[in-house]
């Protein structure tokens, strides 16, 4: 009876029935591993919101995106631009009083907001997984690795004998580069860059076809933080599974994405390959950010940073949120917000430079 | 290493149990009060006359007797053989009566009524502090029923005992006043129907003392609970997609109790010293009110061999505390650095 509720899934798009939901280690195995065309995860305008007394916070704001099956995409933006927030609301892990006020997370063709507890539940880990902001104490400090990892499988219905589990978490903790002494420890035993590791192992222990890393190195040493991206990246290559690593050291996601999203105030301002935002940055707010990273190759007079601060999310204002800040600000910015546009090459930047407004306000006057 | 560990605290138990028994010897021999005399007050106090001539006599035969005539570290050596051996002599009021048997008599009372009626509180209280701070459980029944008992929390056991005297035996007349049995039945305990009294006659005092600690237990796990929600590995039970009662079990509680253990370590003395007033109280035949008669009767053997037995207990407790700590802990290791 547990079989069927957990194979019910809502049936979206016109497809029929979801692949039951893997019963042993075996099954785990090629769990997850089906070639759909579908996007891994397509996120449509999407709204995160908190209640405050001085307004409502609006910390995602309309953010559209989509990732292909296997792609990495890295969200990077400073602080409080809601970037852990979107993060989080993928995961429908939003906790009040913030709320999901609206939009869709297409998570292989199935929509995860109408999503009740207990199906969300389960497509936690199993679909779409979490490896978290501070690892250090992401690990119950009293349970063995191991058992810390058996607990989210076995919540998932996996039956099996306790030899098959544990070569399972054997080879999750070989694959991130562990001992397999490893599951015989405790949290405390473990160094930073240990515990990182098991949170990756921790976090692919049921293939999932998305792994949310919520800045997976913030809290490590330079040294360290290459070597858990290395493993991310290995380990993200061996499932196939679509990454979205939240970060802000565009140096280091740099290395690791394939396409890389900005976020500004709230909103994805920008998205596109790495090339594309690296080498031809098109929204203000990225052509800044770039300049703001030193560059060894290249001899630059002075890094350039960003004058003044985001605007407070409680009261943004009216037109562009970056039009405060935007070197190249013209009149229609402050009264009008820009539109997400498509400027070929699945690139998508939201800025009236680019969008047809202008464009039409352009040949107008022209 | 866990023999090292064991040894170690092994021997902190005999150097707490020492220091305790001794100051246990001296504190009362540095009142000044005679327990002799005291004893001899009684007597004339139940009209035994003694002539001028006697009392000298008599008072010197008592000190013999007794041990009292000699210096005080030949009294203080006796002592500690006395306690090595469990043998604490006579006591003086109750003479011929033996300590140790007044002891063996009231100690199996004693610790039916503190060991349930304090593991009982710490049970339920914690158990209901973990539910009322668990956002996912059944809140509101809690929510009702908890608040009376952090104000009752706040009442020592005493003064909550005699109000319930007053409710419940006094006026609604539901349970008896005091004692351990009704004064005029033989105890037999094979006899379901004394069995049955009995355990009336220990409601009244196991409820002042559950009802007192209950609140007290349910705030502290209630506090630590909400404490454990903002850790990271919450998040991450979350985020594992794990069930509601393992992630609050085997993650929120397992971690909060962990504090609540050590509470219960720490409060155990303070259990025994409240209890004893309770039975005082309820005239509950148990070892405060051994304790009790002995201090007004001013028995110096009956105090040394309860306070002797208490100290035994407490560091007993906390000697178990200490050992089964690192098995509840895995950071708390049985090794010394």
């Amino acid at each position: 009876m547990a079989v069927d509720t957990r194979a019910t899934g809502s049936t979206v798009n016109g497809q029929s029935q979801r692949p039951a939901m893997p019963s042993t280690v075996e099954e785990l195995r090629s769990w997850g591993k089906g070639d759909s065309s579908l996007p891994a995860i397509d996120v449509k305008n999407l709204k995160v919101y908190y209640d405050s007394e001085a307004g409502t916070v609006k910390a995602v704001d309309d953010v559209s995106f989509t990732l292909q099956q296997g792609e990495r995409l890295a969200l990077v933006g400073e602080s409080g631009c809601g970037k852990t927030t979107l993060g989080m609301a993928l995961m429908k892990l939003t906790k009040p009083p913030g709320y999901i006020d609206g939009g869709e997370i297409l998570l292989d063709g199935r929509d995860l907001v109408p999503l009740n507890d207990e199906e969300m539940r389960l497509a936690r880990l199993a679909e779409i997984a979490l490896v978290t902001q501070s690892a250090m104490n992401a690990l119950n400090p009293v349970m063995r690795i191991e058992d810390q990892i058996f607990d989210g499988l076995i919540d998932h219905g996996i039956k099996d004998s306790k030899g098959n589990l544990r070569n399972h978490v054997y080879d999750l903790l070989q694959r991130v580069g562990l001992r397999e002494s490893v599951g015989r420890m405790y949290p405390h035993e473990l160094s930073g860059g240990m515990k990182q590791r098991v949170a990756i192992a921790t976090g692919t222990s049921m293939n999932p076809k998305v792994i949310v890393a919520d800045e997976p190195t913030s809290a490590l040493d330079v040294v360290v933080q290459r070597q858990v991206m290395m493993t991310l990246s290995r380990v993200q290559r061996d499932t196939g599974a679509a990454v979205i690593l939240i970060g802000h050291d565009m140096g280091l996601v740099a290395q690791f994405a394939d396409r890389i999203g900005v976020m500004y105030a709230g909103k994805l301002v920008d998205i596109g390959t790495v090339e594309q935002i690296i080498e031809d940055p098109k929204h203000p707010y990225t052509k800044l950010l770039i300049n703001s990273v030193p560059d060894l190759e290249e001899k630059r007079e002075r890094l350039t940073g960003i004058p003044g601060i985001p605007p407070p999310l409680v009261d943004l204002p009216s037109g562009c949120v970056f039009a405060p800040r935007c070197p190249s600000v013209e009149d229609p910015c402050r009264v009008l917000a820009p539109a997400n546009t498509d400027v070929g090459d699945n690139r998508h930047v939201m800025c009236h430079l680019f969008d047809l407004y202008v464009t039409m306000a352009g040949s107008e006057v022209g | 290493m866990t023999v090292d560990y064991l040894a170690r605290r092994i021997g902190m138990f005999v150097a707490v149990v020492f220091v305790a028994t001794s100051l246990n010897f001296f504190m009362p021999r540095f009142t000044g009060q005679d327990p002799i005399a005291t004893r001899l007050e009684l007597l004339a106090a139940e009209g035994v006359t003694t002539r001028a001539e006697d009392y000298a006599a008599l008072i010197e035969t008592y000190n013999a007797k007794f041990g009292l005539d000699k210096p005080l570290v030949i009294q203080y050596l006796n002592y500690l053989s006395s306690a090595v051996r469990f043998d604490f002599g006579e006591s003086i009021t109750k003479y011929p009566t033996r300590v140790g048997e007044l002891i063996n008599q009231a100690m199996p009372w004693s610790i039916g009524l503190l060991v349930t009626s304090t593991l009982l509180a710490f049970v339920v209280g914690t158990l209901g502090g973990a539910v009322l701070a668990w956002q996912h459980g059944p809140k509101a029944a809690f929510e009702l029923i908890l608040p009376p008992f952090f104000l009752l929390a706040a009442v020592p056991y005493y003064l909550l005992g005699l109000i319930l005297i007053w409710l419940l035996a006094f006026q609604a007349k539901i349970l008896p006043l005091g004692g351990g049995y009704a004064p005029t039945t033989l105890p037999d305990w094979s006899d379901l129907g004394f069995l049955w009294e009995v355990f009336k006659h220990s409601l009244l005092p196991a409820l002042s003392i559950v009802l007192a600690s209950i609140g007290f237990w349910a705030l502290g796990m209630r506090s630590m609970m909400i404490t454990m929600q903002g850790e990271d590995y919450m998040l991450q039970a979350e985020a594992k997609g794990l069930t509601k009662t393992r992630a609050f079990l085997r993650y929120a509680v397992r971690n909060a109790v962990l504090p609540q253990t050590t509470a219960l370590a720490l409060t155990l003395p303070h259990v025994v010293s409240g209890a004893i007033l309770v039975e005082r109280i309820f005239g509950y035949p148990g070892v405060g009110r051994v304790l009790y008669e002995a201090i007004t009767g001013f028995d110096y053997f009956v105090i040394q061999g309860v306070v002797y037995i208490i100290v035994l207990a407490i560091a007993f407790a906390m000697l178990v505390i200490d050992v089964i700590y690192p098995l509840l802990d895995p950071r708390i290791s049985y090794s010394s650095s």
